[in-house]
């Protein structure tokens, strides 16, 4: 597997108060972060609102220069291409943004905003060209082309995701970069682009690369998960594991929030009191250590280093072999039902094999 | 759309009926009337009442309303009793010279404040920026008629290149008239340039931060494209209302600029009517500035529709 994008110990920190006399703080939104995106994967990023999840995202597309590290995109460094070349970037680099309605342009038709980047990236086809294929994009992103001419308010909110699509995908791009790409819609509409995105991935041999904070989302549309949490990613590793085998504190306590779609079901959760404490002043060693059940002496004193606990699946926690030996078990079903629920289950069981048989 | 057009015009007859009500009563309750400014020193109070007698002054003041009024919709606007000449054919002479001063300082306002405006937004918080705030705080500080006199000083008195005053109709010389009018447009521009490019430069920070505009960046488009096809197309609302609302300003007010440069415009001619109590002269400016006011905001809303797909096929 070749790494298409590369994130070397990347930094954002913003400059935050201060005066001409006095020196502010900086606030680290992305800190120190790593990650290797493999071409034609689908790599998830997950953490709660703040943990710096978005500007990881436009750190990778180049939409933000980053104060420290590096992005590598095909064995490029990005934050040092000039004009033209951060052009030719967005060629091969897409995005597509969270909030459908107001990020496409109210004054242009949907062919006028799905043209334009054919008539930079492609400039060769001739107009009808142009037309041709914008056709042909809303069609594969399941929309009608002959609605090409209305303007974006005109269409709901899923279809609009689906234009913003097919928008990222008129410039033949390798890597898309999905930024909540369905948190802004309806839990019906939701799950249709979520399998859209699926779709076009596997068509089109892409790479994506999704922020999301929905566990479920990413559980379904990713093979790796990198998990953040104030700037740090935590813990990275490919989703099916990550999901069995949290290994990271912070991880478990994700997954255990998850609710289980199950009549009675009980899990142990992992509750985290408090709430992230501020990016201004994080806390000394692990971020994550005021939170942390399993925190002791050594969290405050050392910034814990990512290890690679499995084949592909990296922690960074002083303690992740007793996190790892404590079960959590996620006890679905039988415990809690009663047992007259329990007797209704079997025979609706009973009943939907007897159904299946004949 | 054209049943939206008829229905704003329709709207606009109670407010002009409203406005001229209002000046009507207002000029009469001003002291003197016209008779006494026309008789001078020497006042019989016997010719005086006959004069009044003779321009129906003496009516009652809703009398004297709906006669003027019905001379009005019969699209007559009175005589000028000062100089005896139909206020229509006096508004004829008077109003195309204002409305070429008003849309030549239009053009330098545009010109100047519209691109100052972008550039100041695009550049925020640089010197480039700073420097277009003083300039247009400046612009707005300025009096007219000082600005005026020291252009004529300088450009007309000292290096001669410019005629200092006066009024010459395009029709008669193209380039003289312009370049009789280029230093009043001038002066009159600079000042609405100033307010227009604080506008722009309000607009387009907010419209420069919204998602669209960086979905343009994203898809690879150069600034300056994304910055006028994205952003000012966007920005541009609230800009020309702005210039719809100046525009109508500049019919009236221009007094102080039209005196300065000694030109025979609208302005002027208001000032004097209300000075000798010309009551039909005032009526008749007022009623047509309001007209020019009605239309121009008409033309900003049509404006919109053409520049907001959102309100079209309303």
């Amino acid at each position: 597997m070749t790494v298409i994008v590369e994130a070397q110990d990347l930094g954002k920190h913003y400059p935050v108060g201060g005066n001409l006399l006095q020196k502010g703080t900086s606030l680290k939104a992305v800190d120190g972060v790593n990650l290797k995106v493999h071409a034609g994967e689908t790599f998830a990023i997950v953490g709660e609102s703040g943990c710096g999840k978005s500007t990881l995202a436009r750190l990778l597309m180049r939409l933000m220069l980053p104060t420290s590290g590096e992005v590598i995109f095909e064995g490029r460094a990005i934050a040092k291409l000039k004009g033209a070349e951060v052009r030719a970037l967005r060629k091969d680099l897409q995005f597509i943004f969270q909030d459908p309605f107001s990020s496409l342009n109210p004054r242009m038709t949907v062919a006028q905003l799905i043209a334009e980047p054919l008539e930079i990236h492609r400039p060769n086809l001739t107009a009808g060209e142009r037309r041709k294929e914008v056709g042909r994009l809303l069609a594969e992103v399941g929309l009608r082309p002959s609605h090409m001419d209305r303007y974006p308010h005109e269409f709901s909110g899923g279809q609009r995701q689906r234009i913003g699509i097919a928008r990222a995908l008129a410039s033949d791009p390798k890597v898309v970069i999905a930024d909540e790409p369905v948190s802004a819609l309806d839990v019906s509409v939701q799950a249709q682009v979520v399998n859209l995105m699926g779709d076009l991935c596997d068509q089109r041999g892409l790479t994506l690369i999704v922020i999301a904070h929905d566990l479920a989302v990413i559980r379904h549309m990713s093979d790796r998960i990198a998990v953040m949490y104030l700037g740090r990613v935590v813990e990275t590793g490919p989703t099916d594991e990550v999901f069995a085998n949290p290994r990271h504190p912070y991880t478990r306590a994700l997954m255990s929030a998850i609710p289980v779609a199950e009549f009675g079901a009980t899990q142990s959760r992992q509750h985290l009191s408090g709430e992230p404490p501020s990016p201004l002043a994080p806390p000394s060693g692990c971020s994550f250590r005021t939170r942390c059940p399993f925190a002791t002496e050594i969290c405050a004193q050392m910034q814990p280093v990512n290890e690679t606990v499995a084949p592909g699946t990296e922690v960074a926690c002083h303690h992740w072999r007793d996190v790892s030996s404590v079960s959590l078990t996620i006890a679905a079903s039988a415990t809690g039902r009663s047992p007259g629920a329990e007797a209704r289950f079997a025979m609706y069981r009973t009943a939907l094999a007897n159904q299946d048989s004949p | 759309m054209l049943s939206h057009i008829l229905r704003r015009l329709l709207v606009a007859i109670p407010t002009l009926i409203l406005i001229s009500v209002f000046i009507f009563g207002l000029q009469k309750l001003l002291p003197g009337d016209p008779v006494l400014a026309l008789a001078g020193e020497d006042r019989d109070p016997e010719t005086l009442n006959r004069l009044r007698d003779l321009y129906g002054l003496n009516d009652p003041i809703w009398v004297q309303f709906l006669s003027w009024a019905k001379g009005v919709l019969q699209g007559d606007l009175g005589t000028s009793i000062r100089s005896g000449i139909p206020v229509s054919q006096m508004i004829a002479t008077k109003l195309p010279v204002t409305l070429q001063l008003a849309a030549m300082s239009m053009v330098f306002a545009i010109f100047i404040g519209i691109p100052a405006g972008i550039i100041s937004a695009v550049r925020k918080g640089t010197k480039l920026d700073y420097a277009a705030n003083v300039v247009a705080l400046s612009g707005l500080s300025i009096p007219n008629f000082w600005l005026g006199i020291m252009l004529i000083l300088i450009v007309s008195v000292k290096f001669h290149l410019l005629p200092a005053s006066g009024y010459v109709p395009p029709t008669e010389d193209f380039w003289l008239s312009m370049k009789t009018m280029i230093m009043p447009a001038f002066v009159l521009g600079t000042g609405l340039a100033a307010s227009l490019m604080r506008h722009t430069r309000s607009s387009m920070l907010t419209v420069m931060r919204q998602d669209y505009v960086r979905t343009a960046r994203a898809k690879g488009l150069r600034e300056p494209i994304v910055i006028l096809r994205h952003a000012f197309r966007n920005a541009l609302t609230p800009v020309v209302t702005l210039i719809a609302l100046l525009f109508g300003e500049l019919i009236a007010g221009a007094v102080l600029t039209e005196q300065v440069f000694t030109i025979p415009g609208f302005g002027k001619m208001i000032v004097d009517a209300v000075f000798s109590r010309d009551y039909a002269v005032v009526q008749g400016v007022v009623l047509v500035t309001a007209i020019g006011f009605i239309i121009m905001n008409l033309l900003a809303d049509l404006a919109y529709v053409l520049l907001n797909p959102r309100l079209r096929g309303r």
